[in-house]
């Protein structure tokens, strides 16, 4: 087992929507017009007679149990040492099996083949540093750093949090972490979702 | 506390050579960095994608190493009128901008934020997630802040000076020196005579009068300097230059986005 | 918390959050919101009366708090006095002021008050205490406490009233101002963005009244005054960069009125003189004016479009757009104003890109942009401790070089144009230092840095840049202009403070005794406003109140919306916000800010929905009673107000890169449809004005962005 395992967590209840993730993740990464390797889901809900407004991060969850890298014919998408997954866009004959294998619908195809999703800035956080997303989180809702250290500020918060994955049944041990996801998605919806600005669902009130 | 302790690696060596290349290798065109560094820690991420680090933290001691190629400085934001602090991440030579986020001594953006006296490689550190640093201390800009990159970097942007080419608003415009600029705003005239305009225009050296009223019947409206209106101004700090030269000039007339 | 407003925007009432509570309030009823609070804590008794009772800062300090009120000053209700109406003063009480300090720069204030204690009327310097509900004589003048006038507004509505005004609840009002009321001075109200309405004026003072009926201004816990900064751009620690020789004297207050038509009383302008003079009964001006109001840019465009009360004959727009950030302005009638060279003959634009002002401007100067010039602020919002954010060009601007190794810019040109016009406070000795030496001016760094220096020695002088610094930020390669605008002795500290971007003094530091915040000054809140009491509609004649109204939205001449149009026809009401994915008017040109949000939506309750028949999605129609039309996309939620719509500003662009833009010698730049995308919300117009005039503030100028009358349709 490698020595560092890398996991986000996300407290929802001081997550504002503002969506300062999305642009420093677009910019940090230079992600094509179109695609988002992180976006937030935002969205009114009804709780005990009042509205409130939800705003549900998303991106890769770097699952321990990757479907995207089993069915990756050329090992393309791989873990690396930290159990980050990445695509190595030399070996990406872009086959699309990632896509269609991923459940949390994070990966998307580039004009010129390859496949490409978020990498949790591997290439900073391979260094110590804080993914461009956690980096300007202006709440402090996101929280980064090595599960398999119990002193590391998100250990130490996991450990006092009751904390839920997306789609747990799926057995697939996602490393993104929430606070208040289950609680949320148990709310009755009040408006349309949006991704970021736009539609994503219209809401049938 | 233990950060007082710990060493700061800067690799001053071998900087020249390596520091050049990589900073040739970087675009804001969008290409990926396929750059040289002198350090492993600074080598171009895998993936291909990854605007340049500007260092490393170990995570569980809290040790800095800094790119020597890369440059962060503190300075303040003008996405909206908050007046935030930001964070601007560019080449070393400043003419590339990688990136732009929060300035961790600004209260604006950081909470708690470093005093000023704590040495740079706390900011560094708050950008990392080494224990007690960056998940707590980080300084941070709001997506308009961090657009702000991209807005003002479109090739839209004007860099010399025009005048009207065509009718107001007609969207036709010619380059002029700044010396014909700051030559036709002052002596005025029929500036717009090429286009066949015959209107004779006043510019700033003939309303240029502080004593003269701009209405001798109601000498309270105050002299014809005041017939020069500026509007423009907000929380960005520039506007006391403004309304320097809105009064030195003689005019009252300095308004900066107050009810709009 | 408790968030009171129209529209649920993505903030603070997320589904986990504890105890944050938002509540749709109807849109521009915040004044009456506090006015149901307030009624409800005096009806209750719970304000702080041991605050309120303090006459001046002085005693207010000694008792434990940092800031005071007028709620004891008498007020003249007396038909017989001259100054019926105004704050009562020593002079009218028979008693005498102080002698004047002759060193002291501006003469203080003296209010007339109950003395608590001696049962008679003091100067509010000379008692501690005084009454706050006094009503009688002093030196044979009937008088009132000013907390009595708030009171008489405050009781002119029931609670039901306030409940059905606001569309809150008359229990949440008063649950919410019970829980306001019963944590000390450690609860505060504030608002940003609802002054923005025709009656918005009442919002401003709404959030202070509050705050100051339970002392918390200036406290811990309280609210503290926005901006509290360093002299940096003023007479400061190292330069005085106010004091100007040979600057004009000229003010709105004497002898140069500002084009905008505030702080000036229309019957004591020229022209109502010379119109009376010259046999005119009760003449109305062609424009509102305003008394008690500062300085306001839409106002001022207006006047020049309409060149009143004089012409404007040069206008440079600087890093602005007023034309598309005034509601109901941008408008083809404006837009035919805007070309018309013998209104405006000369405009010049300074900016970066050009967006709908700039477009029609006669010359455009490139000006820097943010990431390429100077500036020092004093941070918005609400910081209890003391500092300035200084932005510096961290990169080289991409402007045309100019002479004197210059960059082309806003502050280029001011020097330029001020040297041919031989003006002071610019070129040679144009800036004096503590000592007498004097400094040139020729760009932004002449005058910035210097304004680093002040906040680098303000109170404590920094220590020097450290020299690791200076070669990790790259400090050491800075241009040599720079270094030459402040002393060998300044430059050291000012390079720490740009290394810094600016100074923050710590938080630690900023509370003094009792909780008080240690840099607040001298912080008074009048319950009563001299300024209103005095002034009068000017096309009424009907005198402005000097308290806190309960004032619907209305005309310039103080009629309602409703005395003209159909509240049936027209049931709507707009709320109109800061985007997440634009700026005021700017970042429309941004790929990312696009990709994040392509348009806004016109946003709307579900059942209002419902009524009309309108699904999420659907194309929508809003119209004015100006006849005005804006085509949207419907949002349909249950986080807005019934009766509202909501729509996000910074969108609908006509320019800013939407539009063509040829330049000689170069392709023609093409407009990009995207940046358009979306609905400008435009505001009425002011029925009652026979000039193009929207809907605004006719106390306050504020554009009427929020409010109105809008009848909603499906496509």
């Amino acid at each position: 087992m490698s020595e560092k395992k890398l996991g986000m967590l996300i407290d929802l209840s001081l997550c504002v929507g503002c969506n300062a993730c999305a642009v420093a993740c677009k910019q940090e990464n230079e992600v094509p017009t179109g695609c988002f390797n992180t976006w937030i889901e935002s969205f009114d809900v009804e709780a005990d007679g009042q509205i409130k407004r939800a705003n549900i991060p998303k991106l890769c969850n770097h699952c321990e149990d990757a479907p995207c890298v089993k069915v990756c014919p050329t090992q393309a998408s791989h873990r690396t040492e930290d159990g980050t997954i990445v695509v190595d866009p030399e070996r990406c004959i872009g086959c699309k099996y990632c896509i269609a294998a991923c459940p949390y619908q994070v990966r998307y195809q580039l004009p010129s083949g390859e496949v490409e999703k978020c990498t949790f800035c591997e290439h900073r956080t391979s260094k110590g540093m804080l993914p461009a997303c956690v980096g300007t989180c202006i709440t402090h809702a996101r929280m980064f750093g090595d599960l398999n250290d119990p002193e590391s500020d998100i250990s130490k918060k996991l450990a006092a949090s009751k904390t839920e994955t997306l789609y747990p049944d799926l057995g697939l041990s996602p490393r993104v972490y929430y606070i208040g996801l289950d609680d949320t998605l148990a709310m009755p919806v009040a408006s349309a979702v949006h991704k970021g600005g736009n539609v994503l669902r219209h809401y049938e009130g | 506390m233990e950060s007082t302790k710990m060493s700061r690696r800067i690799f001053l060596a071998a900087m020249g050579a390596a520091g050049a290349l990589s900073v040739a290798g970087v675009g804001i065109s969008g290409q990926s960095h396929k750059a040289l560094a002198a350090d492993a820690d600074f080598a171009a991420p895998a993936t291909g994608h990854g605007q340049p680090l500007e260092a490393s933290v170990d995570p569980k001691t809290g040790d800095v190493n800094i790119n020597e190629d890369v440059i962060v400085r503190y300075s303040a934001c003008l996405g909206c009128y908050s007046s935030c602090g930001n964070r601007l991440k560019l080449s070393r030579d400043g003419g590339t901008l990688y990136s732009v986020g929060g300035n961790p001594y600004n209260p604006s953006c950081a909470n708690p934020y470093l005093p000023f006296e704590a040495p740079l490689e706390d900011a560094y550190r708050s950008m990392s997630y080494a224990n007690g640093y960056g998940n707590s201390t980080r300084g941070t800009s709001c997506g308009r802040g961090q657009a702000t990159q991209d807005g003002y970097g479109q090739p839209d942007r004007i860099t010399m000076p025009l005048k009207r080419a065509g009718a107001r608003g007609e969207g036709k415009w010619k380059p002029i020196s700044w010396d014909q600029l700051i030559k036709e705003v002052t002596e005025g005239g029929k500036l717009f005579a090429d286009i066949g305009e015959d209107q004779e225009i006043e510019g700033f050296l003939s309303i240029h009068d502080t004593e003269t009223p701009l209405n001798p019947d109601e000498p309270t409206l105050g002299p014809k300097s005041n017939q020069f209106v500026l509007l423009g101004g907000r929380g960005d700090g520039r506007t006391t230059f403004g309304g320097r030269f809105a009064n030195c000039f003689g005019s009252v007339n300095q308004f900066g986005h107050a009810s709009t | 918390m408790d968030v009171f407003d129209p529209v649920l925007g993505n903030g603070c009432c997320t589904p986990g959050a504890k105890g944050i509570t938002w509540h749709p309030i109807k849109t521009a009823t915040n004044g009456q919101l506090a006015l149901g609070m307030t009624r409800w804590i005096i009806e209750n008794k719970a304000y702080n009366a041991d605050y309120l009772g303090f006459t001046n800062y002085k005693a207010a300090v000694a008792g434990g708090f940092a800031s005071y009120t007028g709620a004891t000053f008498l007020v003249i209700d007396d038909e017989s006095s001259a100054n019926n109406g105004k704050l009562m003063t020593a002079a009218d009480a028979g008693l005498t002021e102080p002698e004047a300090d002759p060193a002291a720069k501006t003469k203080p204030t003296y209010y007339v008050v109950m003395d608590a204690e001696k049962n008679e009327a003091a100067l509010n310097t000379d008692a501690e205490r005084g009454l706050i509900d006094f009503e009688g004589e002093v030196n044979g003048i009937k008088v009132r406490s000013a907390f009595l006038y708030l009171k008489d507004s405050a009781f002119s509505n029931t609670m039901d009233e306030y409940a059905e005004i606001c569309g809150v609840p008359r229990e949440t009002i008063e649950d919410v101002a019970r829980e306001f009321t019963s944590h000390g001075v450690k609860a505060a109200t504030t608002g940003l963005g609802s002054t923005a309405a025709s009656n918005g004026v009442s919002s401003m003072a709404a959030y202070t009244f509050l705050n100051a009926l339970i002392g918390s201004n200036q406290m811990l816990g309280g609210m503290v005054a926005r901006r509290i900064g360093a002299a940096t751009t003023a007479d400061g620690k190292r330069y005085k960069l106010s004091t100007i020789a040979g600057k004009p004297a000229l003010t709105d207050a004497k002898n140069c009125q500002n084009i905008g038509r505030t702080k000036r009383i229309w019957k004591k302008t020229d022209e109502y003189k010379n119109r009376v003079a010259a046999g005119e009964t009760d003449p109305k001006p062609l424009l509102p004016w305003f008394s008690h109001t500062g300085v306001s840019d839409n106002q001022a465009l207006i006047s020049a479009l309409c060149k009143y009360p004089y012409q404007a004959k040069i206008v440079m727009s600087w890093m602005t757009n007023t034309l598309q950030a005034t509601s109901g302005l941008l408008r083809d009638s404006v837009l035919e104003r805007m070309k018309d060279t013998s209104i405006i003959p000369l405009h010049i634009a300074c900016d970066v890109v050009i967006g709908e002002h700039a477009q029609y401007a006669d010359y455009i100067v490139p000006d820097t942009n943010p990431f390429e010039s100077f500036g020092v602020v004093t941070n918005e919002g609400f910081f209890k401790s003391k500092g300035n954010s200084v932005r510096w060009p961290a990169k080289t601007p991409e402007t045309i070089e100019i002479s004197g190794g210059r960059h082309a810019s806003f502050e280029a040109f001011c020097c330029d144009v001020a040297k041919v016009c031989d003006m002071p406070g610019f070129g040679d000795n144009a800036v004096t230092d503590v000592d007498g030496k004097t400094w040139p001016l020729n760009d932004a760094c002449d005058f910035f840095l210097k304004a680093v220096a002040n906040l680098a020695y303000d109170a404590e002088p920094v220590v020097d840049v450290a020299s690791e610094d200076l070669k990790l930020q790259a400090l050491d390669n800075l241009p040599e202009a720079w270094k030459n605008a402040v002393s060998e002795e300044e430059w050291p500290k000012v390079l720490n403070v740009l290394s810094r971007g600016g100074r923050f003094w710590p938080m630690e530091d900023c509370i003094g005794k009792n909780g008080a915040i240690k840099y607040a000054t001298d912080n008074l809140t009048h319950f009563y406003s001299n300024r209103k009491a005095t002034d009068a509609n000017p096309y009424t004649g009907e005198k402005l109140s000097g308290t806190l109204t309960n004032d619907p939205e209305r005309f310039a001449d103080n009629s309602t919306l409703e005395d003209h149009y159909s509240r049936e026809e027209y049931p709507f009401r707009s709320t109109n916000y800061k985007p997440r994915f634009r700026s005021i008017s700017f970042l429309a040109n941004s790929p990312i800010m696009r990709d994040l949000c392509d348009h806004n939506y016109l946003e709307l309750n579900r059942d209002d929905a419902k009524a009309l028949g309108i699904k999420d999605g659907d194309t929508i129609k809003i119209t004015n009673p100006s006849g005005d039309v804006m085509e949207g996309e419907a949002m349909v939620r249950g986080g807005i107000a019934e009766g509202t719509f909501g729509v996000a500003y910074g969108y609908g662009h006509r320019a800013y890169g939407a539009q063509d833009v040829a330049i000689e010698g170069e392709e023609t730049r093409k407009g990009d449809p995207a940046i358009g995308s979306g609905i400008h919300l435009q505001t009425m117009l002011d029925p009652t004005i026979s000039e193009i005039y929207p809907l605004a503030d006719p106390e306050g100028t504020s554009p009427g962005r929020s409010g109105g009358m809008y009848k909603i349709e499906k496509a």
